[in-house]
């Protein structure tokens, strides 16, 4: 691209957002070329880009404020009264993590071998699945009613506020971590 | 005692148990932490208490600093997340805090006073005064860029916003910064210039 093209194709406010980043030294090495020219020989930016260096000298000059002479004393004060807190890493105990993982993977795996055990692998004939489900009479009106739907939900809404508690602690967490 | 150290060492000293070296630390940073603070309460009396409460809260949770920022990042995110607590505490931030409006009233205020002693302001307190009539946020971004030396990443890690955002309302707060002073200090500006 050429420097007119750049220069046409750059709006005023485009024009002051790349000298910015020029200032700045945020601009790829291929504007920063073409930016250069277009300061050795048009005016208009010549003219915007000392403006803008007289902006940038002034927020240079600018003073941060200072508290009272006794800020550091007052804080020394309140801080010999705590103790610092231990590391958040140190609490977190990876083997109570590891420990409920195994238990459910544990949990997991008894059934499902529980439940090969009780496949019958060498069934033949018409039914095309192993398990024999003619021979399974439950009565289903006898398990699901008012009672157990209910305690179903409630079980449900228990599961549901464990886990956004979970999900609002590791929030906590993140952010700490992002502080950190 | 132990002002020719390193920010790390000295945390490294006051993790060891030498509680007065952390001194050093709230010499060093006070004046940035202090400003930060003063940018959202505009009223020095409430920086001076939220800059306090902020050094006791980065003391206390020093053990959780971990190195992989600069320290003054570390303490800037800090100083910006407690300003921010602090404002809603104070009900102040009913409005957005980039919400120009809000500072509506404590531009024309502060415009009124300067109309009366500006002759005597030197070209810094112009600056000052100018980068106060800000929204807290766009002031911020001009101190921690300009005064805190905080590159644009570790200004979006303090404010938790992308570093491209950080670009953007930097640019913006340039803008800002240069329609206030020309609209407040027109006359000053020409004589500096």
């Amino acid at each position: 691209m050429d420097t007119n093209h750049f220069s046409s194709n750059t709006g005023n406010e485009g024009m002051e957002q790349r000298l910015w980043d020029y200032i700045d030294g945020d601009i790829p090495a291929n504007e920063k070329n073409l930016v250069e020219e277009l300061l050795l020989t048009d005016e208009n930016w010549q003219s915007k880009y000392r403006e803008l260096l007289d902006i940038q000298q002034m927020l240079k000059s600018a003073e941060t404020e200072q508290p009272s002479m006794r800020f550091t004393k007052n804080v020394m004060e309140e801080i010999a009264r705590y103790k610092i807190a231990p590391a958040t890493r140190s609490y977190i105990n990876k083997k109570i993590i590891y420990g409920i993982t195994g238990f459910f993977l544990i949990i997991l795996g008894a059934f499902m071998i529980y439940a090969f055990t009780q496949v019958n692998w060498s069934s033949e004939g018409s039914s095309s699945l192993p398990v024999d489900f003619s021979k399974v009479n439950l009565d289903w009106g006898k398990y699901i009613n008012s009672t157990t739907l209910n305690i179903f939900f409630m079980l449900d809404a228990v599961i549901g506020l464990f886990l956004l508690d979970r999900y609002l602690t590791k929030r906590k967490q993140h952010i700490k971590e992002k502080q950190a | 005692m132990h002002t020719g150290l390193s920010d790390t060492e000295i945390i490294s000293l006051v993790l060891k148990g030498e509680q007065q070296a952390f001194a050093v630390l709230v010499d060093r940073y006070q004046n940035y932490v202090f400003t930060l603070a003063l940018r959202f309460t505009k009223s020095r009396e409430d920086a001076e208490e939220v800059a306090q409460d902020i050094f006791v809260k980065a003391y206390r949770s020093l053990a959780d600093f971990r190195g992989s920022s600069k320290f003054s990042t570390w303490l800037y995110t800090i100083t910006y997340n407690t300003s921010i607590t602090h404002l809603r505490k104070k009900k102040l931030a009913t409005s957005p805090i980039d919400d120009e409006r809000t500072f509506m009233q404590l531009e024309s205020h502060e415009s009124s006073f300067s109309a009366n002693v500006m002759e005597q302001k030197s070209r810094i307190n112009m600056v000052n005064e100018a980068i106060s009539m800000l929204s807290p946020d766009d002031a911020n971004i001009i101190t921690l860029f300009y005064k805190a030396e905080q590159s644009l990443e570790e200004i979006g890690r303090v404010m938790g916003i992308d570093p491209n955002t950080v670009k953007v309302k930097l640019h913006r707060a340039r803008q800002r910064l240069k329609d206030k002073m020309e609209k407040n200090f027109a006359e000053e500006v020409r004589d500096f210039n």
